[in-house]
């Protein structure tokens, strides 16, 4: 018992002593850059479309860049992040999304030395300045907003059979939370910029899995007048595609282009019936990022809110887009897009909203 | 608000009754088959993940439904002899090898999908089939009644007949006795010959069966193709509808649609400025009510025997 402790001890000196005499990496050369993800790499969505960004930049500027998977598992989010920061080892960290924003945070404070770069979240910089940090977030009621101009519109159509000629249009969100109900606001204030007796139903499915559930809500809408859903619920939206097929109906997907994805997987009756899709172009703004810090531009201490002036967010102007929806819709959307990014049009957010507020909009959605 | 009400008072809304229903009609099949052999087991979210996964992937590669029914079937009844043999071998604590395979599942149809697809949230890259929808011949063209009970997925009316089947099963022949008196006394069961292990993994294995149904209508009916989690939760209603309809079949079959009515009713009011988490507590808090009375019944029972038991004289 003793020996073996005393085994033990002594392995554990070697393992100190041989880590303490590792050489630091020299190669000063190129800039390296890591990139911790939340889930994993392959889900073909948000993490990919991170990724996507960064190995593209990785090519284009010849920095190193190493991926960081902490497969959802929330307890190895400081100590990552820690280590990371401590190594020294790296330029820039790239960390993101609402999950990782308090370790992240965290590591920031700690390290004063290590750059970082936050996407789809926004640090509080009213609690610290974050001298070494900067955040971006795609700004989802701009995306939404363009997203209710269109429905708000094209549900007044004649001639087109998926439309039934009631001025109803719907929202299936996930869960209420504050990005959900950016999403929601943003879509309401396009809708009610376009015509104010546009109602907007909405509905949450309570989680971001219940497809089923999503189907059967995005139905009850279907046949309260809506002829336009817009799904807003992770792999639940999945429910409400499938519906406005059902219904023979529009749906309105989002952060990546729906109608493409499902047309690539041999599904075209599916893609006939997804008008558009809000998406995220996170790897674009990832990218930029990247850009900038190589060539020296980049900021810190800032937040940036990357609406569609900064191709942060937008309409995806796909084939099926095209094909459903009237030039003289296409006309307002793009005008609606330049007023925005001309700053003529200020889109209303959730964020910083208080409930009241959020619920003032809910009630506006259903007059 | 007017059109909500006639939307709920349509023959239509009876028809997403049981369509909403369905999938909990076969999980609480399967439970009150298991139950009745004295096991308790929550396994059925995994087995219907399992099931679901499976049939698309069997349908999906083979192009046949047949094969695509097989592999659900096998994947489910796979996690019930799992279980079987977690408890009933190993004498592991049933509950928490019921979690512990739901975790599993959980998480395992997502690695399988990913290994599979390549992708981690849905199967729509797999051309998977589908069960199809039957338009009853006679019954279509009757006004309200064709609308309510034709036009269903085949396995609405499988469903159905699972209930006739459990019935029959359960009172009718020799092995539903024998789980029966398994279930009731396992120790007088085993003196007069009956093999009590034996029996409860036949049981289990029903009860994957009927669960597997579940879940291939929730990939291959209700929609057509697999989701993460895509079960979420239906499994544990199941469990409360065989508990709230007393172990009885048609109870059983009775709550699973109160419950499903209690869904989609809560469904079609969410667009009213309800706010959205009272609608979805709906169908969780009718299970607890339900569980209340039916716990509050049983209680008179036993005071009842107990009362019995003191007027012959003997003691408790």
């Amino acid at each position: 018992m003793k020996k073996s402790a005393i085994i033990i001890s002594m392995f554990l000196v070697l393992i100190l002593l041989v880590t303490g005499c590792s050489p630091k990496p020299v190669d000063q050369e190129k800039k390296k850059i890591v990139v911790i993800i939340n889930t994993n790499l392959g889900d073909k969505a948000f993490s990919d479309l991170v990724w996507s960004g960064v190995t593209r930049a990785a090519e284009d500027f010849g920095v190193e860049v190493k991926a960081i998977e902490l497969g959802g598992d929330p307890t190895r989010q400081e100590p990552t992040l820690t280590e990371v920061s401590e190594s020294g080892e790296w330029d820039l960290v790239i960390s993101g999304t609402f999950n990782l924003l308090q370790a992240t945070a965290a590591a920031a404070r700690n390290y004063p030395d290590q750059k970082f770069v936050l996407y789809d979240v926004a640090l509080d910089f009213t609690q610290h300045n974050y001298p070494n940090a900067v955040s971006i977030l795609s700004k989802q009621n701009e995306g939404s907003y363009l997203a209710g101009v269109m429905a708000a519109k094209l549900t007044q159509v004649t001639g087109d059979d998926k439309i039934n000629g009631q001025k109803v249009i719907g929202f299936v969100g996930g869960g209420e939370n504050t990005a959900i109900n950016d999403f929601l606001i943003g879509y309401i204030a396009g809708a009610k910029s376009v015509d104010p007796e546009v109602k907007v139903l909405f509905s949450y499915v309570g989680n971001f899995t219940d497809s089923a559930k999503a189907k059967e809500l995005a139905l009850a809408q279907y046949d309260q007048g809506a002829d336009i859903v817009y799904a807003v619920a992770g792999s639940a939206s999945y429910g409400v595609y499938e519906a406005s097929v059902l219904a023979k109906r529009y749906s309105i997907g989002v952060d990546q282009d729906r109608a493409l994805q499902f047309e690539a997987e041999g599904n075209v009756t599916q893609a006939n019936h997804i008008v558009t899709s809000v998406v995220k172009h996170l790897d674009v703004l990832i990218y930029n990022k990247i850009k900038e810090f190589v060539e020296g531009t980049i900021q810190y201490g800032v937040h940036q809110g990357a609406g569609i002036a900064l191709n942060g967010m937008g309409l995806a102007k796909n084939k099926f887009y095209e094909q459903f929806v009237p030039a003289d819709i296409r006309a307002a959307v793009d005008a609606a897009e330049q007023k925005i990014i001309s700053g003529e049009v200020v889109v209303p957010t959730a964020i910083g909203l208080s409930t009241e507020a959020v619920n003032e909009w809910k009630r506006k959605a259903s007059e | 608000m007017d059109i909500i009400i006639s939307n709920i008072l349509s023959p239509q809304f009876i028809y997403t009754i049981l369509r909403v229903s369905t999938p909990l009609v076969f999980a609480a099949m399967a439970a009150l088959v298991v139950r009745k052999s004295g096991i308790m087991c929550i396994a059925f979210e995994a087995m219907m993940l399992f099931a679901a996964l499976g049939g698309v992937v069997g349908s999906a590669y083979t192009q046949n439904l047949f094969v695509g029914i097989v592999a659900g079937i096998l994947s489910s009844v796979l996690i019930a002899v799992i279980f079987a043999y977690f408890v009933l071998v190993l004498k592991s604590n049933p509950v928490l090898t019921g979690l512990a395979l739901n975790i599993l599942g959980s998480g395992g149809t997502v690695f399988a999908l990913f290994v599979l697809t390549g992708n981690k949230g849905t199967s729509s890259s797999l051309r998977s089939l589908r069960f199809p929808v039957v338009n009853i011949p006679i019954i279509e063209d009757i006004p309200v009644i064709g609308q309510i009970f034709s036009g269903h997925n085949s396995l609405t009316y499988v469903s159905l007949f699972t209930v006739l089947a459990v019935y029959i099963l359960i009172y009718k022949t020799t092995l539903g006795l024998r789980i029966r008196s398994v279930g009731e006394n396992p120790h007088a069961a085993e003196s007069v010959g009956i093999k009590v292990v034996r029996t409860k993994v036949i049981a289990l294995m029903i009860g994957g069966i009927i669960a597997s149904f579940g879940g291939m209508y929730m990939s291959m009916g209700y929609l057509p193709f697999f989701t993460r989690d895509m079960v979420s939760g239906r499994g544990f209603i199941g469990i409360a509808a065989q508990n709230l309809g007393g172990g009885v079949p048609i109870y059983t079959l009775i709550a699973a649609l109160f419950f499903g009515s209690a869904d989609a009713i809560s469904n079609v009011f969410q667009t009213l400025r309800i706010p959205a988490e009272f609608m979805q507590m709906l169908p969780y808090v009718v299970t607890i009510i339900g569980l209340m009375f039916v716990g509050s019944s049983n209680k008179d029972s036993k005071e009842k025997t107990k009362k019995i038991k003191e007027i012959k004289g003997e003691t408790t």
